[in-house]
Formats: structure tokens, C-alpha cells, sequence
């Protein structure tokens, strides 16, 4: 198996990326096959970034750190607190109408129970019809006011 | 606090930013795929939030988020081919133009010898060679053991200087 590794390796890299050889080093490199092998590939490697610096960033331009910075500060995920601080005055007329919608919805179905039982015996059809629609409104509108809610709930806001 | 963490991160990016994206450049060979994942990486840095006293630590975190980007893009993507032709069409069209001569052609010579070894190999060999990291740092950037690490690099090093014994053979026979 041949040589991998020479324990002066390391000293003859930086020696030859900066340049500063001694004599001791480069009298080793003669008769060393590791040290040869690691001189043509650091002379190399060297002239290879010398040239590939010249010809690719000269005229590279890169984002600034303030833009980098900001980039990642603005798509930061909002603050879940600060979300639920912001909704929390939606949260009153929520309550209110949810309150509201119920007490509605009990006093119209005993209303309406009472008034049924009217129709089966006193046949006023067209007396009923006006609270079933009352009803059919409210519905709609709690429905809407609670899409919307969730809309608004479930969008994503900047914090 | 805050304020503090800007400064610090600004001195490094100005210190650093370059070389880093010539780095990833160099590497992965594609100009788009450098600005990707310099950006990527920049941005997954800066998200952690790495304890920012150790610049030296921080430069290992960086190029180790970097070479995980790097490998996970060249896998997925052939496309070092492509765009290698792409660049030696530009390069010819701008010398044809602008009478410039062997600088850019030395320069895809040589782009093109470091492109026959594999990404990995071009990784090892950059950050050894160029960069001047110690064994025990590239093992750190590249989440390999240290002795794995060696193996690797003599074999990337090996098959290197091998390319280059075989060209420099090649021109003295030509002339």
C-alpha cells in the first residue's frame, strides 16, 4: 500500500499557499511522494483561483448584508401572540352576536312551535310565513359573519 | 441586543460574502445554482441564529450549511454540463468581441479539469487547498470523521494531481 499521509503535509500546503517555503521543506519535497503530489495540486489550485477571482468577480455583484438581514427578518412567521392581541377586539361583537343569534333562535322556535300549532288548527298559513323568513335571515347573515371571521382569522398578517 | 447581532452580521458578511460565494461558485459550477444556494444558505444562517461570538465558528457553520446545499442540488440536478457549454459559447462570443485572449481561456481550462473530479472531491479539495482549513474543520463543514475525511482527500488530491501529470505529459509531446 503506498504512503497517504505525510506528517509535514500540512506545513507544505500553507508554505506553498502563502508562498513561503523553506529550504528544510522544499529539500523534503524532493523525496517525498505525498509532499510532490500535495505541491502540484496547491501550485495549481493557487493559479486556478488567481485566474477564476480575475475572470468571476470583477464584476460580481452580491445582495448587501442589510438586504440579506431584512430578507430574513420580513418572512420571519408572525408572533402567535401578537396575532391573538390584534383579533382580540373582534372577539366583543363575536360574543355578542353569537348571544344574540341564540336568544333569537330560542325565542323565534318557541314563537314558531306555538304559532305551528296554530296552523295545524286555525289554518293562518300566511301568518307564520313572515317569522320563517325572519329566521331564514338570521341564519344567513351568522353564516356570512362566520366565513368572514374565519377569513380573517385563517389570513396571514405581516407582524 | 438586536442592534448588537446587525453589527456583528453585517462585519461578517463583509468580511466573508465573496470568497463564500466563490466558494459555492467554484464548487458547484452553475452562476444561478451559486446565487441560489449562497442566498439559501445565507438565509438558513441567519434563521438559526448561531452563537455569533466565534467568527472562526461561525465560518465552519456557514460552509457546512453551504456543502449540505451543494450536494443535495448536484444530485438532484445534472447540470454542470449544460452549463459549462452555455458559459464557453458566452466566453468565446465575448473574446470574439472584444479581442481579449488567454486569461478566460486558461481560466475554462482549468474550470474544466476541476470539473472531472466529483462535487464532493471539488468541495475537499477547495476548502483544504484554497481555503486553508485543517482536517478537523473540513470533518466539522462536512459532517464526515476525520479519518474518513483523510482517505477522501488523498484519493481527490491523488486524481487530481494525476489529470494534471497526464496533461502536462500531453503538451510536452505536442511540442
Amino acid at each position: 500500500m503506498s504512503k497517504k499521509i505525510c506528517t509535514l503535509e500540512n506545513d507544505v500546503m500553507k508554505g506553498l499557499r502563502e508562498e513561503r517555503m523553506s529550504a528544510e521543506l522544499r529539500e523534503h519535497i524532493q523525496g517525498c511522494p505525498v509532499c510532490q503530489d500535495i505541491a502540484v495540486v496547491q501550485g495549481w489550485m493557487n493559479r486556478f483561483k488567481e485566474n477564476a477571482w480575475k475572470t468571476d468577480m470583477t464584476e460580481k455583484t452580491l445582495p448587501t448584508a442589510e438586504g440579506m438581514w431584512n430578507r430574513v427578518h420580513t418572512r420571519r412567521k408572525p408572533d402567535k401572540k401578537l396575532v391573538k392581541k390584534a383579533l382580540r377586539p373582534l372577539l366583543i361583537p363575536q360574543v355578542l352576536f353569537y348571544g344574540l343569534l341564540m336568544a333569537g333562535i330560542i325565542t323565534t322556535s318557541i314563537w314558531g312551535f306555538k304559532k305551528f300549532g296554530n296552523i295545524l288548527d286555525s289554518r293562518v298559513i300566511s301568518q307564520f310565513l313572515p317569522f320563517f323568513g325572519i329566521m331564514m335571515i338570521i341564519v344567513v347573515f351568522s353564516l356570512t359573519f362566520c366565513a368572514i371571521v374565519v377569513a380573517f382569522d385563517k389570513r396571514k398578517h405581516p407582524v | 441586543m438586536e442592534r448588537n447581532r446587525k453589527e456583528i452580521w453585517e462585519k461578517f458578511y463583509a468580511n466573508h460574502s465573496r470568497s463564500f460565494w466563490f466558494y459555492i461558485y467554484k464548487t458547484c459550477g452553475d452562476e444561478n445554482m451559486a446565487d441560489d444556494i449562497y442566498q439559501e444558505s445565507f438565509v438558513k444562517f441567519l434563521k438559526a441564529k448561531p452563537d455569533i461570538a466565534n467568527e472562526k465558528h461561525l465560518k465552519v457553520y456557514l460552509y457546512r450549511i453551504a456543502f449540505h446545499l451543494i450536494i443535495d442540488r448536484m444530485r438532484r440536478i445534472k447540470v454542470e454540463k449544460k452549463s459549462f457549454e452555455e458559459k464557453v459559447h458566452t466566453y468565446e462570443r465575448d473574446m470574439h468581441d472584444a479581442g481579449q485572449e488567454s486569461g478566460l481561456l486558461l481560466s475554462m481550462e482549468m474550470e474544466k479539469t476541476f470539473k472531472r473530479l466529483k462535487p464532493k472531491q471539488r468541495i475537499l479539495l477547495w476548502l483544504a487547498y484554497v481555503e486553508g482549513y485543517s482536517y478537523n474543520e473540513i470533518a466539522r463543514m462536512t459532517d464526515t470523521k476525520e479519518n474518513s475525511l483523510k482517505v477522501q482527500l488523498f484519493r481527490a488530491r491523488e486524481k487530481l494531481a494525476n489529470i494534471l501529470k497526464a496533461q502536462e505529459l500531453q503538451g510536452r509531446a505536442q511540442t
